[in-house]
């Protein structure tokens, strides 16, 4: 019996493409996976979340600020008088917007350090007094309320509640496939990237809507500039802000100067706060 | 003891078989295993603590085999095979088996 | 944004070290199968006749070869799509074929030219939690004959 061992070909069982560009080609794959399912379930879920009646919405504030341990959504007011002044000026706007008859805007005016305002479910609508001290006059703090009661307008708090939502419950069952912690992160940031897209159109629409308020109103748009002067000395480098919600300030008043040139003011005078409000460089009486 | 996992022994004549004959064992790393095993998995590489746990083990395995093969009067144990299967995270048991035989 | 560049660094670090570990273990692979090349193996179960007066002995060879962080996360991405899962596949030809090279070892210590019957058997060792892939081991064995 003759015996011989020759050497076998060993690339036969070894994989002729490089691990890298599989990897690359893994990611994207993936990626374009995650991002069509997320758009598809987010058109669904904004189209149907617009069925929920505004009562429910109302009824559902009621119990998350109500039953919420520790912090309520929106604390105890810090000062009735200034928060009736602003429930005055909301209402006006409200008119303006032609908002439904059913659904009603609650303005709260809490003490804070940091510059926020924000409308959640149920009508609510938050002015903390930072931002409140920045406006030199009627006009900027009516592009705030104007802007918080557009997105109650256009539902936008539970319509970005039903948003959340789903994609939470996607990512979830989409995930209970793969074991890996950090896989999950990959799909993760694309759901989040998915997601801002879509907050950023809320607020082009709340803006829009907004400077209409005004332009009605006042016949000009004066306060919007104003506006985003004050948020763009506080809001921090441009690399945050491509992470939050918010579009980017400067293509903000971009949108401004278009609608002047498209709706030129009727008359240009900035209407004066009341001269009891705590603000800063308020124009005098 | 021959052992062997063809089914004679090359160059004895079987005289007697005696019926199978098994040894097992289970066995769990220890800490100081799994805390290489944890960097090993970033790295990757030969986990040599646990070649050597795996490697220990089947012996103590096959001693068992054998110890039982030589309780029945067998002088050679034929046709061995292992196998490994885990039992909960981080356990394994090792498991071999052959036919005990009596050559001459 | 944080864990995503801490992730990206994992992956970079398991991708270089694995692949220059692999690279390594590889060219010592060819070696040894060059230096043992005059021990024969075969998966027939009986020797041909005229061998069957020769003395014989058991000969085992194991080795347990963990995955990388690159080789992981590689797999993970191809449970959610399908397919073949390649950063495995060099894996497992490493540990069988070091696998056989250590019971080729043990053959020359005890004097064996021809092992017969070589079995294979893979197993995976997983660290605690139950689906994840964290080594694997492969056993080979056989019968020697002197």
């Amino acid at each position: 019996m003759k015996y011989e061992n020759p050497e076998v070909d060993e690339f036969v069982n070894l994989p002729s493409e490089h691990p890298l560009k599989d990897f690359a080609i893994l990611v994207t794959a993936v990626g374009i996976i995650a991002i069509v399912s997320f758009l598809v379930l987010i058109a669904l879920a904004e189209f149907a979340t617009r069925y929920i009646p505004f009562e429910v919405e109302q009824s559902l504030f009621d119990q998350i600020n109500t039953y919420t341990p520790g912090e309520a959504l929106i604390p105890e007011s810090s000062n009735l008088e200034v928060e009736q002044y602003l429930q005055t000026l909301a209402d006006r706007f409200a008119q303006a917007q032609a908002l439904p008859k059913n659904m009603k805007v609650t303005v709260h005016y809490i003490e804070a350090k940091e510059i926020n305002a924000f409308a959640t479910l149920g009508g609510h609508i938050l002015i903390n007094s930072a931002l409140l001290a920045r406006c030199s006059d009627e006009n900027t703090l009516a592009m705030v309320l104007a802007h918080e009661i557009a997105h109650i307008k256009h539902r936008h708090p539970i319509v970005a509640l039903g948003r959340g939502f789903t994609i939470s419950i996607a990512m979830l069952s989409l995930l209970g496939l793969s074991e890996s912690q950090f896989s999950n992160q990959i799909v993760g940031y694309f759901g989040l990237a998915t997601q801002l897209v879509y907050s950023r159109d809320n607020e082009v629409q709340a803006d829009q809507t907004a400077l209409e308020t005004l332009q009605t109103v006042y016949g000009h748009v004066g306060g919007a500039d104003r506006l985003f002067e004050i948020l763009a000395d506080t809001e921090g480098k441009p690399l945050n802000q491509l992470f939050s919600t918010h579009p980017l300030t400067e293509s903000r008043k971009t949108n401004v100067k278009t609608f002047i040139e498209n709706n030129p003011p009727l008359q240009a005078a900035p209407v004066a706060l009341p001269f009891w409000l705590p603000t800063h460089g308020g124009i005098e009486n | 003891m021959i052992v062997s996992n063809i089914e004679f022994i090359p160059g004895k004549k079987i005289t007697k078989h005696l019926g199978m004959v098994q040894g097992n064992t289970v066995r769990t790393k220890h800490l100081g295993r799994d805390i290489m095993a944890g960097l090993k998995n970033l790295v990757g590489g030969e986990l040599v603590g646990y070649t050597e746990l795996l490697t220990d083990a089947r012996q103590e395995a096959t001693d068992r085999m054998l110890a039982q093969a030589e309780g029945i009067g067998a002088n050679a144990v034929v046709n061995v095979r292992f196998s490994t299967s885990s039992v909960s995270a981080g356990a394994a048991e090792l498991f071999v088996y052959g036919t005990a035989i009596i050559v001459e | 944004m944080q864990d995503l560049l801490f992730f990206l660094l994992l992956i970079s670090v398991g991708y270089v070290s694995g692949s220059v570990i692999e690279r390594r273990h590889f060219a010592s692979i060819r070696e040894r199968e060059a230096e043992l090349r005059h021990i024969l193996t075969f998966s027939a179960k009986t020797p041909p006749p005229e061998d069957c007066h020769r003395e014989s002995a058991f000969v085992t060879g194991n080795v347990v070869i963990s995955v990388d962080y690159f080789k992981h996360i590689t797999a993970t991405l191809r449970n959610l799509i399908g397919g073949r899962v390649i950063a495995y596949e060099t894996l497992m030809d490493r540990a069988r074929r070091e696998a056989i090279l250590r019971m080729k070892f043990e053959a020359r210590a005890k004097g064996v030219t021809r092992i017969f019957n070589v079995k294979l058997e893979t197993s995976s060792i997983s660290k605690g939690r139950a689906n994840q892939i964290g080594s694997v081991e492969v056993l080979a064995y056989g019968t020697g004959l002197i």
